[in-house]
């Protein structure tokens, strides 16, 4: 999208202000010039992390880890426990919409739809 | 799963900070072995003098009545927030009528802050020691004297006495926080010393660069030579480090990044319960979203695990939680018990937990960001800054030596974290901003120094709204007697913009009550687990027009009930959100009355009340995009997509034309509180707004 063109009312008014196109705001016009941008995230991914893949299965240290056995369980409890929620929460997703639908339009039938 | 590199230690820094400037520094004396207050109960007494800003009082009091500012850099939970107004009001610095006022920039901590304040002074909350928060003053002129409240009513006192001339100290607490408020006071403070050489600043914050805050209080007086040096301040701001007592943290780090930070941040805590030592868990998540599927995540691990795991209790912390659940935060932990709180960055600063020894940070907060091109202001989960990291893991640290998780790689600290946060100045919509500076007189906005100035595109979009609005004229003043009075209305200006037209639609009833329920976040309860019936209960108050007429069912319901607790109850209505929207609008009818607007009613006439609606809302018109099979509309004025959120009562009715209140961002942009309405309605409302571009085809 391209920046705000000088024939908008808000670019004549600051220029009114005595701004100058190309500066900064404040005293010594030292602002910043870009707004700050952002970017939308929609995932639970954790700082740093880039696309999922998958890992390599093979251990390359051939050692044995005496605490990996303790590691293991609880993780695969808590792999067990987050399958479940996920598939816990997809239904329950699909039974609300579906109540939510139904009922709303049993109810409901605006007159400029 | 993830497994952490314990790099060894990172105690937080304690110091004096150097100030290559020339700026006083104040060594700390040993601990005095007096004190001089006759205030407060024995143990509480002795409680305040353990914290770690009691070595430094003599420091304080020296330093204030010596300069104009005085910066006070101290971590969260060494005292200074609630021992520093003591130390002035027991040195004289309230005697005489005089104020001595203290800023947050959050509700939630001014209310905690003079609280406990009230408590180590002795008295009852609201006489020596008050506080005013927008709708709300608990303070008693002529005999308060400590006197707590946010930045934003700091400001709107500006309005009726611009040099502030009640107060004798003004401290502004947790500056760090860099809110668009805190920006804001912080320059016209700068303005009024100018005037006001007798007025002494107090800028505390955990994290603030010190240097950049005294440079930018810097005042070089014109006439200087010819004032006498003994009876002003020194100008130049003094800077006192306070050193915190926090203990040991211990930085854990995972060893590559994680790819899901929410299940991360629960296996942590199950972990943690598992191997380490009593002490409770303070996790930073994002918002009340990520927070609620935590709470839900861990209490359903408890149900499958041994019964070592029922002793977890597992506690959601954000704004706007019911005093109840913020009770039982603040409770100390029982024995054999360990508590989990689940937070929103509130925690990072603002609130002093006791116990924590466990903090797991996943590594992003929500911030609010503004795109001015766009013109979309909208809620984004985004990374931390390094500062905001330090904070996290010193929260551990506050009893004994803690430990801190992060769910993200030392790697990423280091080279790709941003060292500090953006000012809110800098990502938000100025509109509010630039009404309340001219109403303060500020004329010219591009001279006002601010501590971190906002870009040109952000204030051409400002501009640009509010001459439509016809809140400024074409010299960039504002207008008579609208701007002044939107001004002086304490809510966004297209809310007052869209009361003070009501009258001519005849609803300036209606239009009062639906701009109070805008300024309550939610009047629902949120009921997991009996999804059907909240819905149902929905369903009884929801409006074809759309979510603003809603409030209004929900309204009359209230009032038909007797305001009662239980209809609340019943309907899944939180009774506290009610009785504070009946008490804004009441606040709001005795301003319109002394603007002279009558108070009147159009009975069931709604499309009054929606052309009253798009009165201030106009620039916020979205049409329904033809042909589309998942509701996505586009603003008129900008062409961005949106959709309906899953709240309003006009989701999935998907109507061609709507106004929406605001914007919430996930993976998409969803429009909250919207209303249906007709599109000629919008050349009607705005004529100049909607003729200043191409004629958009879909208009004729």
């Amino acid at each position: 999208m391209a920046a705000i063109g000088s024939s908008n009312v808000g670019f004549q008014l600051l220029k009114k202000s005595g701004w100058k196109e190309g500066t900064g705001l404040g005293a010594q016009e030292q602002g910043r010039l870009e707004p700050v941008e952002s970017r939308v995230k929609n995932n639970k991914r954790g700082l740093g992390s880039k696309e999922p893949k998958l890992k390599p299965k093979v251990d390359e240290d051939g050692e044995k880890d005496p605490k990996k056995p303790k590691l293991e369980a609880p993780k695969k409890k808590a792999k067990l426990a987050a399958k479940r929620i996920r598939k816990m929460q997809e239904e329950e997703k699909r039974l609300q919409e579906r109540e939510f639908e139904m009922a709303f339009f049993r109810e409901f039938w605006p007159d400029n739809v | 799963m993830s497994r952490f590199w314990r790099p060894g230690s990172e105690k937080p820094t304690a110091a004096i900070v150097e100030d290559e400037e020339g700026g006083v520094l104040f060594l700390p004396t040993s601990t005095s072995s007096s004190s001089s207050s006759g205030f407060g109960y024995a143990s509480l007494e002795r409680q305040r003098q353990r914290l770690p800003v009691y070595k430094y009082r003599k420091a304080i009091l020296y330093l204030v009545e010596r300069h104009a500012t005085t910066i006070v850099v101290g971590e969260t939970g060494s005292g200074k927030s609630t021992q520093i107004p003591q130390y002035l009001k027991e040195a004289g610095w309230a005697e005489g009528g005089r104020l001595i006022g203290c800023t947050q920039p959050r509700r939630l901590a001014v209310q905690s802050v003079a609280s406990r304040v009230a408590e180590e002074v002795g008295v009852r909350l609201g006489e020596e020691v008050g506080y005013t928060i927008r709708f709300e003053d608990q303070t008693n002129p002529g005999m308060t004297m400590i006197k707590f409240l946010t930045d934003g009513v700091l400001i709107r006192e500006m309005m009726e006495d611009p040099l502030l001339t009640k107060y004798s100290v003004i401290m502004v607490d947790e500056a760090h926080e860099r809110s668009i408020s805190t920006d804001m006071l912080l320059g016209l403070l700068k303005k009024i010393q100018r005037r006001r050489p007798d007025l002494r600043l107090i800028i505390s914050s955990a994290t603030i660069e010190a240097r950049s805050m005294s440079t930018f209080f810097n005042i070089r007086r014109k006439n200087s030579m010819l004032e006498s040096a003994d009876h002003l301040p020194n100008p130049e701001p003094a800077i006192l480090s306070v050193e915190g007592k926090g203990y040991t943290v211990e930085i854990h780090y995972v060893e590559e990044p994680v790819s899901d930070y929410l299940q991360a941040a629960v296996n942590t805590v199950l972990i943690i319960h598992e191997k380490e030592p009593p002490g409770d868990i303070l996790v930073f998540l994002t918002g009340q979203d990520d927070i609620d599927a935590a709470v839900k995540m861990l209490n359903e691990e408890i149900q499958h695990r041994g019964r070592h795991y029922l002793d977890l209790l597992i506690l959601p912390l954000y704004s706007g939680l019911p005093r109840g659940d913020q009770d039982l935060i603040f409770t100390p932990t029982s024995k054999g018990k360990r508590k989990v709180v689940i937070s929103t960055n509130i925690a990072e600063t603002s609130l002093t937990l006791e116990g924590v020894v466990y903090v797991v940070d996943s590594g992003f907060s929500k911030q609010k960001c503004y795109n001015p091109i766009s013109d979309i202001e909208s809620l984004v989960v985004a990374p931390i800054s390094k500062a905001s990291a330090r904070q996290r893991a010193g929260r551990a640290g506050r009893v004994r030596p803690g430990k801190c998780f992060r769910l993200y790689t030392e790697e990423f600290y280091l080279k790709e974290m941003q060292p500090e946060g953006i000012p809110e100045m800098q990502r938000s919509n100025l509109v509010s901003c630039i009404t309340q500076l001219k109403a303060l007189g500020i004329d010219n906005i591009l001279g006002f120094d601010w501590p971190a100035s906002p870009s040109p595109e952000a204030m051409i979009r400002a501009l640009e709204v509010l001459y439509s609005l016809g809140i400024l004229d074409e010299d960039a003043k504002l207008t008579v007697p609208l701007g002044f009075q939107v001004a002086e209305i304490p809510l966004d200006p297209m809310i007052s913009k869209m009361i003070l037209s009501a009258n001519n639609f005849g609803c300036s009833d209606e239009i009062l009550t639906i701009a109070a329920f805008l300024s309550v976040q939610s009047v629902w309860v949120s009921m997991r687990g009996v999804k059907k019936e909240f819905d149902e209960a929905k369903l009884r108050f929801a409006a074809a027009e759309g979510d603003h007429v809603t409030f209004l069912n929900i309204y009359k319901g209230f009032h038909q009930s007797g305001k009662s607790s239980q209809w609340c109850y019943k309907n899944f209505l939180n009774h506290q959100a009610l009785k504070k929207v009946i008490d804004i609008r009441e606040q709001l009818v005795r301003i319109i009355k002394r603007f002279g607007i009558p108070l009147t009613s159009c009975d069931r006439d709604m499309e009054a009340v929606r052309k009253a609606i798009i009165a201030g809302a106009f620039a916020y018109a979205c049409h329904l995009e033809e042909y589309s099979q998942n509701g996505m509309y586009k603003t008129i004025r900008t062409s961005q997509e949106v959709y309906i959120h899953p709240s309003s009562v006009l989701f999935r009715v998907n109507p061609k034309w709507v106004i929406y209140q605001s914007l919430v961002s996930t993976d998409k942009h969803y429009m909250r509180n919207v209303i249906a309405i007709e599109p000629s309605w919008l050349t009607e409302a705005a004529p100049h707004f909607y003729q200043f571009r191409t004629p958009n085809p879909a208009l004729h």
